[in-house]
């Protein structure tokens, strides 16, 4: 290093930031994502409210015709592994959306001048993420067992359930937080990612089995990824009459996959990003 | 001001400074020095250049072309010990606006590497020193404009930079507000922190710079303090109302004598530009001379917004 002759030079002149402190900045940050949680719990909405609203109205709309086309003939016991499949990846756009106003609002300026690793503001979101993600599961699934939903396998294959399908959300928080470092606001990463997802949602077995669709539907339902995650779902939370197939091994499969893609790509537009 | 330093202690040094945006060039070769504990102000209208070059000196961007150093520190090869010295507060006030003010400035501190207790204490301290005590708890997004700046300030002021930026930091303020803040940029000043600030008004970089640069289309059109740019392009005049409307042309002669040029600016008063101090002392031994009764004497400068338009004009018609 160069000698510093400026009498107003930093005592630490190290370009590193230590593992510790980057823990510590992160803890901060999370810390931060929290209390704005707290202060705005309509945040939550997505996915709290959201796969309530679709329970109810696929349970009790749809459901008493949709009974005969499912597996067992239990619709809500079909449907409930799919609103988790729907909360855990729609619940996954909202930390793309969260680095995208840090951006947009400035608050990325504030933190890029201060002396953290620029990762911290990143990893913070995606712990967030998850926390969030693991919270509305618990609602979701209290709301389930209140409607009459009963977990016929065990607890540790439901929490392999849930830990596939966060794992498939973290895969989804990649992909969110690419865009979110891409678009130029808030809103269009909702929008993107919406679009992405709601064809997924629709054409996938989340709602009714792909044995119903038409044929050249079914083709894209059985490869679509929110498909192979219910039914996988379905055996570890359900088993009984859903098979587990090859479900959850092409699940993770996704889930590893999309992070592999999508959180280089991620770090790498972040990274560069003004 | 600068005594805490030793002489010729330069806080911000920056050459040749360069970056563009495609096509655009956002700030052409820049040469800058910020001495130790002063006030700079960049002066300039909307898209002339000063955010990007804040946004330079604060690491946040990487310049094209030229160097700069803040601290003695090169702001790309250096970024992060830079970083440990500087505070930033930006044209749009970054609060977490979900958070309350205490949790913004704690969450700060934390970053900076404080003790969970320490960064308490500081936090309150702020909050004190801003004014804000009793809003404290409350979130940002209650705060009124002038609340929500005082808070970016506090913000940017956690870590006791040396070096403190501060980017059109009164724009939208009421001048009640913008007076407070200038007594704050004051007293950061007074105790040896060195100011680089950017505005679009005149007003506000004659009340608080010690050396202002305008700046238009990325480039300096004038350098130097208040006084001397309105000397340097308005000039000085001076003015005379004669007691006797009968020794006008007498005064008039006597100007044009003495000073060069002369013209009658109003029924009864005429003036004449002055180009250095003797001149008024020979102007007013000239009319002594003569005999004639005065009854108003004025020299005038001009405003430093009429300095401003002159600038920006003469570059627009080259």
């Amino acid at each position: 290093m160069a000698a510093v002759t400026s009498s107003i030079a930093p005592t630490n002149l190290s370009e590193r930031t230590s593992f510790r402190s980057t823990l510590r900045h992160t803890g901060a940050l999370i810390r931060r994502n929290l209390l704005s949680t707290k202060a705005t719990p309509e945040e939550l909405m997505d996915v709290t409210f959201f796969p309530i609203i679709m329970t109810v109205m696929f349970t009790y709309v749809f459901g008493g015709a949709m009974k005969a086309t499912v597996p067992g003939g239990d619709y809500l016991e079909y449907l409930i592994p799919g609103i988790f499949v729907q909360m855990l990846s729609f619940g996954s756009i909202g930390v793309g959306i969260k680095l995208n106003s840090d951006f947009d609002k400035g608050m990325m300026d504030r933190f890029r001048s201060l002396p953290i690793a620029r990762t911290s503001v990143l990893s913070a979101h995606l712990v967030s993420s998850v926390l969030r993600l693991l919270l509305a599961s618990m609602i979701t699934f209290t709301v389930a067992t209140c409607l009459g939903f009963r977990v016929h396998t065990n607890v540790f294959e439901f929490l392999a359930g849930i830990a596939l399908l966060l794992g498939l959300g973290f895969g989804v928080s990649w992909l969110s937080l690419f865009i979110g470092t891409k678009v130029r606001s808030p809103q269009a990463v909702q929008g993107v990612m919406q679009v992405a997802l709601f064809p997924l949602m629709f054409c996938s077995s989340i709602f009714s089995s792909v044995q119903t669709m038409p044929g050249w539907l079914q083709a894209f339902a059985k490869v679509n990824p929110l498909t192979t995650a219910a039914d996988g779902a379905r055996a570890l939370m359900v088993g009984g009459p859903n098979t587990m197939g090859n479900s959850v091994w092409i699940t993770l499969a996704w889930a590893v996959g999309m992070s592999v893609v999508f959180a280089p790509l991620a770090l790498r537009a972040y990274n560069r990003h003004d | 001001m600068t005594s805490d330093y030793p002489p010729n202690e330069i806080a911000v040094q920056v050459d040749g400074l360069v970056k563009r945006f495609g096509e655009q060039t956002a700030v052409d070769h820049i040469d800058l020095a910020v001495p130790a504990g002063s006030v700079f102000g960049l002066l300039g209208p909307n898209g002339a250049g000063k955010t990007t070059i804040v946004r330079m000196l604060a690491t946040l961007l990487r310049p094209d072309g030229g160097t700069a150093l803040v601290a003695g520190l090169d702001v790309v090869k250096h970024a992060q010990a830079v970083r440990r010295v500087i505070g930033l507060t930006g044209q749009f006030a970054a609060v977490d606006e979900a958070l309350s003010g205490y949790e913004n400035i704690y969450m700060i501190g934390r970053l900076l590497d404080l003790p969970p207790a320490e960064a308490k204490r500081r936090a309150r301290q702020l909050l004190v020193t801003f004014g804000l005590e009793e809003d404290g708890k409350k979130i940002a997004k209650q705060y009124s404009g002038g609340m929500r700046r005082r808070l970016d300030l506090a913000a940017s002021l956690v870590g006791r930079p040396k070096v403190l930026f501060l980017d059109e930091p009164t724009t939208g303020l009421d001048p009640a507000r913008r007076n407070d803040l200038w007594d704050i940029v004051r007293e950061l000043s007074e105790s040896g922190t060195t100011v680089l600030l950017t505005t679009q008004y005149m007003e506000e970089a004659e009340a608080l710079a010690q050396d202002i640069a305008v700046m238009d289309k990325g480039r300096f059109i004038a350098r130097g303090t208040a006084e001397e740019l309105k000397v340097k392009v308005a000039g000085r005049s001076v003015r005379l109302r004669p007691a006797a409307a009968a020794d006008l042309p007498v005064l008039r002669d006597v100007l044009l004598e003495v000073l060069g040029a002369a013209d009658e600016v109003a029924p009864g008063t005429v003036g004449g530009p002055v180009a250095d101090d003797t001149q008024v002392t020979a102007l007013l031994r000239a009319i002594a001379a003569k005999d004639i009764a005065i009854a108003d004497i004025s020299t005038v400068t001009a405003s430093l917004d009429e300095v401003f338009l002159t600038l920006t004009e003469k570059k627009e018609d080259n």
